[in-house]
């Protein structure tokens, strides 16, 4: 799987939009994800629905290259970075604390996202905890996108997906970027999460990620503007 | 008293096919009673039964008799008319109801003390299993009914029956089963798969064939269009409706249900007497267009399959079919509405949306006067249905592996599964599938010394809240502020309306106040509307036998034969498709191709029904730029498929005639389509019945969130992580066998490759490529220039063919 990035800037500052749906601001050489949701396939198991190991493993493994590529001396974790404490279990604590001593210079800050309040978070990660908005340079960093934004603000909460209308039949939901004037909100980083379709407006830009390639989306390609009469139709 | 007597009581006489089903019952035969409705079925299935127990006298208490109907709406009717036998002929009987509409409290006597008699649905037959108190109720039980069987063949619900059925007869070795089934063309499979070799087929009075009259279109377009609404003929049908008593309307889709029925309540002042019936409406509105029927007080009911089933009105007179009826099983289910009393003919009358469909009802009517029905091919090998069996006979206080695995090789549909297969779904029920590791942490079944029991009560209760194979979207509940539901729409549709948007549901006007966790908050809207709720889904093709009947009708019509009022009346479209291009005879393949500014078209005619097609024209695009790469978008219908490229082939009839061959079929199909993202949008189904995706328990839907995973995104991590995942590849199997109809698509290779290729070359579109043309306009533009840029289209062609077509057609039959 090849990695690109798009070179971008959010309030004037140059920002890489990461294939691995993870931002870079270069400057201040800070990594921002959002919404990783660990453990999320244990909580399932753990409540006898049977999903395969590997996907946290998997993350973890992303996080870190987007780390080491990127030379990153400061992480920003945008809320839920753990699923919940059905999922958080001694053998996540442990790999965790074995991923984290790979990076032992890094400067982690997680800004609290409604899954972590239900956890308590191990001070052996050695996190920088955040609850509410923590305001790096020109941005305003949360979890949930503010209703009314006071500062440009990077989010993640909404796990946004657009669709789009490919020709022929088949309708592709990416996970994006959404870029509004007043913020940006970041897609999920982790693997097994859902998403929200969002609804961009005039002004809005947005990114999708497919298989580690990143694209911009011309907005008249999403299905909000050309509709889905076609397959409007269903029996009973 | 013998049923005899009961009947002469009635002032009824029995048919010799009912005699002859309660002698085979004495004899301890099981079988199927093949009649139609309203023919008395349910008395031919019931009375063998309360004869034996009269003769044999009280026996140890307990469950006589499961009567296992298809839809919960027909359950109340059956048993109004068992009571009646049971309270003359056995009035210590309790005959009782359990369904999902059944209350809590009354399920749970049932359970304790169940009646003799129990009619209920497959799931909720299903469900008893998962109550251990109730094994020792169903070892007692003698008899099992099916009611309207060719419904259940040939879907999950039908497997589901059949290992219900085997489970049932493992635990009472006597019991009988019989099943009761309307026409379908299979019927001697169907029994089959009931009730295994050796059972008897009881043939009851077969239907008779309903009356039919099609509404003619004044001027029917010789450019036919779909996807308008056949609202031209609202007049026409306003007339039809008020000449009877009672009509009821059928339409293909809710959302066309809900415009006829807007449209007629803008133009009539039938008031409450018109009501409108589908299966997205809140029950609680349902039931009260099926009371007000049942009294005679309406007029006319907008439905749409959710009312094809069943449920009873004495006093409808005639059924309108608006649409293509795409089958004729189905056309006799919907006809079998009208005057449904024992030889009465039923009326059904046609109206036609666009000119294509006079040419489906003039074949539809001939194979209705010739009997000649679809078949319904059982399913095979579901292991998501399987797995939900076994979890819930875990739930039911266990089951041991080698037993139960005989039980299950004697079902159909898993008559031949594999070692490997079985020893797959237990390892995925206990440790979580891939067979190399387990999950960890996961936990559903525990096994002792190959005894199998669901690991705590807490899985077993959500299980049961959860069974089922019928799969519902991610539903939006809409209701009013002052919290009355009106029923369900689907999320994708409403997510794009924003508070204060007006749409069209349940008959009414409606204002979207707000929208949260999966509820719209709506209040009556004042303003016109032009959205109406909509629900995705496949279409429904045009069956193959229906489609053979298409192309016997053209046929007729290209050779000079007699055509009916219909086919006169598509005369006009017909003889000019002939003029410019050809009408297809039997033998005869035709191929358009049309240079237009965005290309060149190709239009291929099979008529085979849209599935088939899809998969004809992916294989064809595929085939097409395999040799030479180019870019080729498709589109079809039921009549055919059309194939767009930027500059034309250089020699289009060699380069067909090579991508039909009937050769590696299979693997070019598999490689043109898009398999992988299509089994991933149809693993939806399947995850949801072998209980990867948890629909939650009703009103707690915040409670269960943090367990909500899309199936998309299930597929994602199971290809990823545990791609030897068996339900992965039944994904890709369903969607080969079901979806693009595989079986059939090969059917049709073979005989279109057998026909003679016509190539036309023509200047502009003929009326059988211009409906495809506005399929494709439709797909790549907004609503309101689609129609505009159709409406425009149709009037050019129609000026050009007036006029004669002064230009020569550029190169004729090659």
């Amino acid at each position: 799987m090849s990695m690109e990035c798009i070179l971008s800037t959010f309030q004037q500052h140059a920002v890489q939009i990461r294939g691995d749906r993870s931002l870079y601001w270069q400057r201040e050489r800070t990594l921002f994800v959002a919404d990783l949701h660990l453990g999320k396939d244990k909580a399932f198991r753990a409540q006898g629905i049977p999903v395969p190991t590997g996907a946290t493993k998997d993350d973890l493994e992303r996080l870190a290259d987007a780390l080491r590529a990127t030379h990153a001396e400061r992480l920003v974790i945008l809320g839920d970075l753990l699923h919940g404490p059905e999922g958080c279990s001694s053998e996540l604590i442990d790999t965790l604390r074995q991923w984290r001593r790979g990076f032992k210079a890094l400067l982690i800050t997680l800004v609290l996202g409604n899954h972590d309040r239900r956890v308590a978070i191990p001070t052996e990660w050695n996190l920088d905890l955040h609850d509410g908005t923590l305001d790096i340079g020109p941005y305003a960093c949360c979890h949930e996108p503010p209703t009314t934004p006071q500062r440009f603000y990077l989010a993640g909460h909404l796990h946004p997906v657009v669709q789009l209308d490919a020709r022929g039949r088949m309708r592709q939901r990416l996970r994006c970027l959404w870029v509004r004037p007043t913020g940006a909100v970041l897609p999920a980083f982790g693997s097994f999460t859902g998403g929200y379709r969002i609804r961009p407006s005039k002004g809005d830009q947005v990114w999708a990620f497919r298989d580690g390639q990143v694209a911009a989306v011309s907005l008249s390609r999403t299905s909000e503007e050309t509709g889905p009469r076609r397959k409007a139709e269903q029996h009973r | 008293m013998t049923p005899e007597q009961w009947f002469s009581k009635q002032g009824w006489r029995p048919f010799d096919y009912q005699r002859a089903a309660w002698d085979a019952f004495d004899s301890g035969a099981s079988g199927l009673i093949h009649a139609r409705t309203g023919s008395g079925k349910t008395y031919a299935a019931l009375l063998g039964l309360l004869r034996r127990a009269i003769v044999d006298g009280e026996r140890a208490e307990g469950l006589r008799l499961l009567w296992i109907t298809p839809l919960r709406a027909l359950a109340f009717e059956l048993e109004v008319s068992i009571r009646r036998a049971v309270a003359d002929l056995l009035p210590a009987w309790r005959v009782e109801r359990r369904t999902s509409d059944t209350s809590a409290s009354a399920r749970s006597r049932q359970l304790l003390d169940p009646p003799e008699i129990l009619i209920t649905t497959p799931e909720s037959a299903s469900l008893l299993l998962s109550y251990e108190q109730m094994g020792k109720s169903l070892k007692s039980l003698d008899l099992v009914v099916v009611d309207e069987w060719h419904e259940l063949v040939g879907t999950k619900r039908g497997v589901q029956t059949e290992l219900v059925l085997v489970s049932l007869r493992s635990s009472a070795p006597g019991l009988q089963t019989w099943g009761l089934s309307a026409t379908i063309g299979n019927l001697a499979e169907a029994q089959e798969v009931l009730c295994g070799s050796g059972s008897v087929l009881i043939e009851g009075p077969s239907s008779v064939s309903p009356d039919v009259d099609t509404l003619l279109p004044p001027a029917p377009a010789r450019f036919p269009w779909a996807g308008h609404m056949g609202l031209q003929m609202l007049e026409e049908v306003i007339s039809v409706v008020e000449r009877c008593r009672s009509t009821l309307l059928f339409t293909n889709t809710r959302n066309q249900a809900e415009v006829w029925h807007q449209a007629l309540q803008g133009c009539t002042t039938w008031g409450d007497s018109l009501g409108l019936h589908h299966g997205s409406l809140d029950r609680a509105l349902r039931e009260d267009v099926e009371t007000r029927a049942r009294l005679g007080l309406m007029r006319c009911i907008v439905a749409t399959s959710s009312l094809e089933l069943g449920v009873d009105f004495p006093v409808v007179d005639q059924v309108v079919q608006v649409g293509s009826p795409k089958g004729i099983a189905r056309l006799l289910q919907r006809a079998g509405r009208s005057n449904h009393a024992p030889g009465r003919r039923s009326r059904l009358v046609f109206v036609p949306t666009n000119t294509f469909e006079l040419v489906e009802f003039e074949a539809a009517k001939r194979l209705l006067r010739e009997h000649s029905v679809e078949s319904r091919k059982p399913l095979t090998l579901c292991l998501d249905v399987l797995a939900q069996h076994l979890v819930t006979l875990a739930s039911g206080g266990g089951f041991s592996a080698t037993a139960t695995l005989a039980t299950v090789r004697s079902t159909y549909c898993f008559r031949a599964l594999s070692d490997m297969q079985w020893q797959w779904v237990l390892h995925f029920l206990t440790t979580g599938g891939e067979t190399l590791r387990a999950y960890t942490q996961f936990h559903r079944l525990e096994a002792s010394e190959s005894r199998y029991t669901i690991a705590s009560p807490a899985l077993a209760k959500r299980h049961r809240m959860n069974i089922g194979t019928i799969v519902s979207d991610g539903h939006v509940i809409v209701r009013f502020l002052k919290g009355k539901r009106l029923g369900t729409v689907e999320e994708s549709f409403i997510a794009r309306l924003r508070p204060g948007d007006t749409f069209l549901f349940a008959g009414r006007t409606l204002t979207l106040v707000q929208l949260r966790d999966m509820v719209a908050i709506v209040r009556r809207g004042s303003r016109r509307t032009h959205t109406t709720a909509k629900w995705l889904g496949g279409r429904m093709p045009l069956s193959t036998h229906l489609a053979q009947g298409v192309r016997d009708t053209l046929t007729l019509a290209a050779t000079g034969g007699r055509l009916g009022p219909e086919g006169n009346a598509a005369c006009a479209m017909l003889s000019l498709q002939q003029e410019r291009s050809l009408v297809p005879k039997g033998g005869e393949l035709l191929l358009e191709q049309v240079t237009l500014r965005d290309g060149t078209h190709y239009f291929l005619y099979p008529f085979e029904g849209r599935s088939a097609h899809e998969g004809l024209a992916a294989l064809l695009a595929y085939r097409l730029s395999r040799s030479e790469p180019r870019t080729i978008s498709t589109v079809v219908n039921d009549y055919g498929l059309e194939l767009l490229v930027d500059e034309p082939l250089s020699n289009p009839k060699t380069a067909f005639l090579t991508a039909l061959d009937t050769g590696s079929l299979l693997e070019d199909l598999l490689a043109a389509i898009d398999a992988g993202e299509l089994a991933r949008r149809h693993f939806r189904e399947i995850a949801r019945i072998a209980g990867l995706v948890f629909q939650g328990f009703p009103g707690r839907i915040k409670e269960t969130r943090q367990l909500q995973a899309s199936s998309g995104l299930l597929y994602d991590v199971f290809s990823r992580h545990d791609p030897e995942n068996l339900l992965l590849q039944q994904a890709a199997r369903e969607v080969v066998e079901q979806q693009l109809e595989f079986s059939r698509l090969g059917d049709a290779l073979a005989r279109i490759s057998a026909q003679q290729l016509r190539l036309h070359e023509l200047p502009t579109l003929s009326p059988f490529s211009f409906p495809l043309w506005a399929a494709r306009m439709q797909a790549e533009v907004s609503t309101e220039r689609w129609q505009e840029r159709v409406k425009k289209m149709s009037a050019r062609l129609e000026a050009d063919s007036k006029r004669g077509l002064t230009r020569k057609r550029s190169g004729a039959a090659v």
